[in-house]
């Protein structure tokens, strides 16, 4: 038992994990220091799902940690530039799940999966064209056409000066 | 005497009671406490709920239903306003290219002010890394050693020439071959181009080619590559397809070096070290242009836009160190401020009540009987405490039943402790406080070097008693205060 945490999540599910694995986590490592393992943790910012998927990462680098991504990446195909087993982790259609797993990480304070997520992410937005990105992201544009130029010779004039 | 011992007795007992009533009392303040601090980590609003005689669950599960009605309503589709903070942002813009930042500008208003909004970070992320491969140095690695491949162009060349041994070249060396091949392809995010081959033929003449014209670039492989040099050295070839030729002694070692080169742990930093002077040239045309940009951006901003416009980076990390009240008072510095608050007050609320319930925890670990720090306050048989003696020195009384806990706060400890070891008065209340002192905390109180400690003992319990008696209820006040306030936006 001493080996095992409680996390209770957002949706009220209390989740039993190893405590080395949740220790993968900046901010449950320094609660149990604080406050001990004994007691459920709360984590009012995290449904049940995308915890599971969180956990399921750390128990994936239960004994490694992951290298550093490069940046920026060098291709939109994340399995060019991370593990594999990471590149099929994070291969998640669901964008708002993707999302999910960013905020959760970032909260949780996991430094590789907030990489990791952050950068499947970029790989929508690398080599894309605005209308592209504005689609994949439901985005509207609501630039005027102003904006956009003055933008267009902002960028321009940044570029001829360098 | 003996009416005296009767008398002792009996206020011994009242005192007992009434220490066992206020312990209960206080015990009770603790669990109805900690309720509180427990409903309002789950955001319950639990007041409310008291009041009304129905079941919570009922109540619970309609309040959720509202909530998720609400959001279905509410929903943003837009992704990047939805769940895009100026932290998560950062951390995405690092993978980004130049080019990537300049189309996602043209995007929308929200994506181009994220991008005005950071623009600085990642100048200064840029600065970082410059610093970082300025301070590589090559000759401080062990670099590989890399086989001439020419002996083995010669061979392949041979062996196209007599097109029928081509059918009999061994799995290893085509797995080699199209290894080779496979790594110097351009477009690697491509599936293999192994595929494309329409013949053994094809692979020895490209791969020819490509020794003599376009030798291997060691140092810039990515995972992909790692993976496939790692995946083709770790088949285990059965005998008959296994390279027999000494001709191809260079090739396995190539292979091997290979390998072993590009799966090390400072694999990485050496590439860096070697590509030092490329990497810095991409840097300093990206840093120009970021540079270029920021000051196009702070020509358009004033000092109050530049500190809002850092939103959750502010607003969140920064104010995390602040107490609730500058965390009140930040709200009235603008509207940009209290809407930036309010969107924020779960974060800070949960930060706070986190912080009083770590106090609150801190308090109860000190606040134990059995701990030696309050063996002042113990009492053994037809004794009085050790704080109640001090009290009545202090007080210059006789020994009453009627003490309050609190009052022990008044005890001065220097004083008590000038008492018990200088003092040349000897009366009941003195002597008997001196012979307790050696009993209860084995402290010899003829030997000087002592005073010390005993000063110190009795500041801890004193200290100790503060917190449970003012610090605690200040606590629970000021939770209470936090539970008002976190409200006070969802109305």
């Amino acid at each position: 038992m001493e080996n095992k945490v409680k996390l209770s999540t957002q949706d009220g599910v209390i989740i039993e994990v190893d405590k080395d694995v949740a220790c993968k986590s900046h901010l449950i490592n320094t609660i149990i220091d604080d406050t001990g393992s004994e007691e459920e943790i709360p984590l009012p910012n995290v449904k049940s799902s995308i915890l599971k998927k969180v956990i399921q990462y750390c128990e994936l680098h239960r004994n490694d940690s992951p290298p550093e991504i490069e940046k920026p990446l060098r291709s939109n195909n994340l399995s060019d530039c991370v593990e594999q087993k990471d590149a099929d982790f994070i291969d998640i259609p669901n964008l708002e799940e993707l999302f999910d797993i960013i905020l959760a990480a970032n909260y949780l304070d996991i430094k590789s999966l907030l990489d990791l997520s952050c950068a499947k992410v970029a790989t929508y937005i690398k080599g894309k064209t605005p209308e592209e990105i504005r689609k994949t992201f439901n985005i509207q544009n609501d630039l005027t056409q102003e904006e956009e130029q003055q933008i267009r010779e902002e960028n321009k004039w940044a570029e001829e000066t360098s | 005497m003996n009416s005296d011992n009767i008398s002792l007795q009996y206020q011994l007992q009242e005192l007992r009671e009434k220490q066992q009533k206020t312990q209960e009392q206080l015990k009770m303040a603790f669990d109805q406490f900690n309720d509180v601090v427990q409903q309002l980590q789950v955001l319950q609003l639990p007041k409310k709920n008291l009041k009304v005689n129905v079941n919570a669950n009922e109540i619970k599960q309609k309040q959720n239903t509202k909530i998720l009605k609400q959001i279905k309503v509410y929903k943003e589709k837009n992704l990047f306003k939805r769940f895009v903070s100026q932290i998560v942002f950062r951390n995405i813009m690092q993978f980004l290219s130049t080019q990537d930042i300049k189309q996602l500008r043209l995007v929308s208003v929200f994506t181009n002010y994220l991008i005005e909004t950071n623009i600085e970070y990642l100048f200064y992320y840029k600065i970082q890394r410059t610093k970082y491969i300025e301070s590589l140095n090559i000759r401080d690695f062990q670099e590989p050693k890399i086989p001439n491949l020419r002996n083995v162009c010669n061979s392949l060349k041979k062996l196209m020439q007599y097109s029928g041994k081509i059918n009999k070249i061994p799995n290893q060396l085509l797995s080699y071959l199209t290894l080779i091949i496979d790594l110097n392809t351009q477009v690697k995010s491509q599936n293999s181009k192994r595929n494309e081959f329409l013949s053994k033929y094809d692979i020895l003449q490209t791969v020819t080619n490509q020794i003599q014209n376009y030798p291997l670039n060691w140092y810039g492989f990515v995972e992909k590559d790692r993976r496939m040099i790692k995946n083709i050295s770790s088949i285990k070839f059965t005998k008959n397809n296994l390279i027999d030729s000494k001709e191809y002694d260079n090739l396995k070692e190539y292979i091997k070096n290979l390998f072993e080169f590009s799966t090390s742990s400072n694999y990485k930093v050496i590439c860096d070290a070697h590509n030092k002077d490329q990497i810095l040239m991409k840097i300093q045309k990206q840093t120009k242009f970021l540079n270029q940009l920021l000051l196009k951006m702070k020509a358009k901003q004033n000092y109050l836009n530049k500190i809002s416009d850092l939103g959750n980076l502010f607003f969140k990390s920064i104010l995390s160190y602040c107490q609730l009240q500058d965390i009140m008072n930040c709200r009235f510095v603008c509207q940009k401020f209290n809407q930036e608050f309010q969107q924020n007050a779960n974060f800070h609320f949960q930060i706070q009540a986190f912080r009083i319930q770590k106090q609150i925890n801190s308090i109860q670990t000190n606040f134990n009987l059995s701990q030696s720090q309050d063996e002042f306050l113990q009492v053994n048989k037809d004794q009085h405490s050790l704080m109640e003696l001090f009290y009545c020195i202090q007080k210059q009384n006789k020994l009453q039943n009627n003490i309050n806990m609190k009052d022990f706060l008044q005890i001065n400890s220097q004083n008590i402790s000038d008492i018990i070891f200088k003092s040349q008065i000897e009366n009941d209340l003195y002597s008997r406080s001196r012979e307790q002192v050696r009993e209860c905390l084995g402290i010899d109180i003829l030997v000087e070097s002592n005073y010390n400690t005993f000063q110190m003992k009795l500041e801890k319990s004193k200290e100790c008693l503060i917190n449970y008696y003012i610090k605690l209820p200040q606590l629970q006040k000021k939770l209470i205060n936090l539970e008002n306030h976190y409200q006070e936006p969802q109305i």
